[in-house]
């Protein structure tokens, strides 16, 4: 297999604004994040830490001042109290699908997986924008799905019907199977250029996807051919029940919290995938660290202790380690099996937190011989995350 | 010379169409990234307005059947634009976008977004529809009654201009509500350099001209020949001083294919092949159907005109195509028409639609072709033109190098962009933007 084998860890990052850490941007200026020129350093950073992908945010991972009142915005994660009136700065967010297409063309290596929200947008352009992201990445595109389960996240849109929270992961189901049709609807071989017969196309290899669900109808077939994966990556994150029935029926990567209680979830996760009549080991499962680092474990915590002051809080969304990243590999390795095939690392401080993971940590769990040296060269990134080619659903092999 | 009005170019990647010679033995690839970044660095080499696209949301479709015979498969308008940025650095890159299908809460995150990862080289070609064949792929469906798309587009093209002030103004947050377009929350972009993306509208019926004269900062326009495009230029023009604007404000541009030969003879040479490239056996016969509105697969296109009239009963044949729609709004009176055409000058089914269905088109010498390029424009019948290559992605490759240089000499076309955004391109950059624009008095 040329991907990772499952003794080698997977390593991610996230790129969210100018950090995970919800007092990142009192930390580091936020306007950069308006800049491509941000987006493209992060990328080669990651590129040269031999990372096997970044997710790249489609809001904060915890709501500004504005937000925590009145949100446009598109979170799966469960509204925090706000930060208690504490000025913030303000922090651009750009539209990550495009932040993805922006850097693929630069990158060559990393899988680009931009977060894109169900409830507000249409199954046929997210279908469509994956896709072309990962023709131009050569096959390193992927879709971290968000299921937005507040309220008022759906008023962003309209006027038109938007699912009652409690039907968001019902809808988000029928969602990506809607997404996954469209990626089918165009066989690999659907353009044949048969100039004698004046037939670029083949209808035959052509489908209509006809779906007809309770939320979403989708007709097709989509108006792009094929992606070069055939199915980009789909990721969902587990924070409930609901997320972890649509990540087992539907995820190809799925994220989970590390820390109390990982065992139990990757357990369950295991079951309900095989229930769903899939095979477990077609599911990649990476666990959401942040990460604060130094080369001095003192300096850490005190960095750490400081962000925690600034966001006038305790705790965050994501477990947190504060170390050298030397200790970093030491727990990675320790937390990894069980079902956990790697981690999703989320810098606190994009610009502080990123390089150590890049330059130190994965040079650290080289040494201990859980990465390849400079990490992985293959086809796509589904080939890098040890997923097979998938046969299209529509395709006749008897033809 | 420094009395000659500028002319401004845009390069339109081949469509999904046919006019598109997909069996040309240059023809490459239409999704492949190259070939999007072929085409988009010449026209910067060309030092050229816009990179432009086109929008189709839904697979052709005939008789109930996937469309075989033109080129097919595109990628999504804005992601390809996105990473053309990362290897162009000047031209603009302007997608086209239906408001009845998109919604204004995305399409401003995402052009806006554009925008900020282009330095400023964002533009949309703003379409109306109210098609339900191509909704069949969208939550809306074919909600949109057709007097009512305006409505919609007039409320999009605000609301998505209250968004993008949204930053400044209310600290990101905004709501909005009319009858179209109803939404509230929080879109934290900081202001685009160019503050507004240049938007050009394609609209042509009276209600489309007008839109345009109030709102767009430029027109892709359909009358390309010389009379008519004066006629069309006078008439759009006249209409901006209702609302406070002068006529350089407005850019208007028709889309025209062009054939380049070494004699003006040898291009019409080539003309004549690639129409018939262009309009094949099956081509003319399906062209026919969509007039016809009948099955004619059982006539030879090298034969005369089917006998029977037109049949008005039955369901339109070719789906979702405007073309079709177009021509069977009359279709009894055009046939009868077309048929005496065929007769008069002895024509068969594919004569009569290759001369039927040909669009505006250079064809000569580059140095004719830069001849009548520079006459429509001093003869104010437009501002330019979005030129539309018929092989991908080379086919813009001539123009570039032996035309431009044309057009440059007699100093009506830049030797190098003047500055950074596409607003700056299209000469926009000192007019006031749409959102501060009131009509002078009430019609």
């Amino acid at each position: 297999m040329p991907g990772l084998t499952r003794q080698q860890l997977a390593l991610a990052v996230s790129l969210s604004g100018v950090g995970s850490h919800p007092a990142a941007r009192l930390a580091e200026d936020p306007a950069v994040a308006a800049s491509w020129r941000y987006w493209t350093t992060l990328v080669a950073e990651a590129e040269r830490g031999g990372l096997e992908l970044v997710t790249l945010a489609d809001g904060p991972s915890e709501p500004t001042d504005a937000s925590a009142t009145n949100d446009g915005h598109n979170r799966n994660r469960p509204s925090d109290p706000a930060t208690n009136g504490r000025a913030t700065a303000r922090l651009p967010w750009l539209d990550p699908a495009l932040i993805a297409c922006r850097v693929a063309p630069v990158s060559v290596a990393v899988g680009l997986v931009p977060e894109i929200p169900t409830v507000t947008t249409e199954p046929f352009f997210v279908s469509t924008q994956i896709a072309t992201l990962d023709h131009v990445s050569g096959g390193r595109a992927g879709w971290s799905v968000i299921v937005s389960e507040r309220a008022c996240d759906g008023e962003s849109v309209g006027p038109r019907p938007v699912p009652p929270v409690g039907d968001r992961f019902a809808e988000a189901a029928e969602y990506i199977e809607v997404v996954r049709r469209l990626w089918d609807s165009w066989e690999d071989d659907a353009e044949i250029r048969d100039a004698t017969a004046n037939r670029f196309v083949d209808r035959e290899r052509l489908h209509h996807i006809d779906f007809e669900g309770r939320w979403l109808s989708v007709k097709g077939p989509s108006i792009t051919p094929r992606p070069p994966q055939g199915q980009p990556i789909v990721a969902v994150a587990i924070h409930g029940q609901a997320s972890l029935q649509l990540a087992a029926e539907q995820a190809d990567v799925v994220f989970v919290k590390a820390g109390l209680g990982l065992l139990d979830t990757t357990q369950r996760l295991g079951d309900a995938v095989a229930t769903a009549g899939r095979d477990p080991e077609q599911v990649v499962v990476l666990a959401d660290l942040m990460v604060v680092l130094s080369d001095d474990a003192g300096a850490a915590a005190d960095r750490a202790a400081q962000l925690d002051t600034l966001a006038a809080r305790d705790g965050s969304a994501h477990a947190t380690f504060a170390g050298t990243p030397a200790a970093l590999a030491d727990r990675l390795i320790e937390q990894a099996g069980g079902g956990v095939h790697g981690f999703r690392l989320h810098p606190a401080v994009i610009a502080d937190d990123l390089p150590p993971i890049a330059r130190r940590l994965t040079d650290e769990l080289g040494t201990r011989g859980a990465r390849h040296a400079g990490g992985v060269r293959a086809p796509s990134l589904r080939a890098r995350l040890g997923l097979p080619h998938p046969t299209n659903r529509y395709a006749v092999s008897a033809r | 010379m420094s009395g000659a009005r500028q002319i401004h170019l845009a390069a339109h990647f081949p469509g999904v169409n046919n006019t598109t010679v997909w069996s040309d033995p240059a023809g490459g690839s239409h999704i492949d990234f190259s070939s999007f970044e072929h085409l988009a660095r010449t026209a910067e080499r060309a030092k050229f307005d816009f990179f432009f696209l086109a929008e189709g949301l839904r697979m052709r479709e005939h008789a109930g059947r996937l469309h075989e015979l033109d080129v097919a498969g595109r990628p999504d308008s804005l992601a390809i634009l996105a990473s053309l940025a990362a290897v162009t650095e000047r031209i603009g890159l302007m997608a086209t976008i239906t408001t009845t299908y998109h919604e204004p809460y995305e399409l401003a995150r995402q052009l806006g977004t554009l925008d900020h990862l282009s330095d400023g080289r964002a533009g949309w070609n703003l379409v109306t529809s109210s098609d339900p064949f191509t909704g069949a792929n969208f939550r809306r469906g074919g909600y949109l009654p057709y007097d009512k798309r305006y409505e919609r587009g007039e409320q999009f093209v605000e609301s998505v201009q209250l968004l993008w002030d949204a930053w400044a103004a209310n600290g990101s947050r905004f709501a909005y509500d009319r009858s179209q377009v109803q939404i509230a929350g929080e879109l934290p972009l900081p202001p685009l350099p160019q503050g507004r993306p240049a938007m050009i509208q394609a609209g042509d019926s009276d209600a489309g001209r007008e839109f345009a004269a109030r709102l767009a900062d430029g027109i892709f326009s359909r009358h390309g020949k010389l009379e008519e495009g004066q006629r069309f230029y006078a008439d759009v023009k006249g209409r901006l001083a209702r609302y406070g604007r002068a006529p350089h404000e407005l850019v208007i541009l028709p889309g025209t294919t062009f054939i380049l030969g070494d004699t003006d003879a040898e291009a019409q040479e080539i003309a004549d092949d690639v129409r018939h490239a262009q309009v094949s056996g099956p081509h003319a016969i399906m062209f026919l159907e969509q007039l016809w509105n009948r099955d004619l697969s059982a006539y030879d296109p090298d034969g005369p005109l089917p006998e029977v009239d037109p049949d008005l009963s039955a369901k339109v044949r070719a789906e979702g195509s405007a073309q079709a729609r177009t021509l069977q709004r009359e279709a009894v009176e055009t046939a009868a028409r077309w048929r005496a055409r065929a007769e008069a000058d002895n024509l068969s089914i594919r004569e009569l639609v290759i001369e039927m269905t040909g669009r505006q088109s250079f064809i000569g010498s580059p140095q004719t072709v830069a001849d009548a390029i520079d006459a429509h424009v001093q003869a104010d019948a437009c501002d330019g033109f979005i030129l539309v290559p018929h092989i991908t992605p080379g086919g813009l490759d001539r123009f570039a190098d032996q035309v431009v240089p044309l057009l440059q000499e007699r100093g009506v076309f830049r030797t190098d962009y003047e500055g950074p955004t596409l607003r700056d391109h299209l000469g926009l950059a000192g007019s006031r933007q749409p959102a501060q624009r009131q009509p002078a008095r009430a019609s």
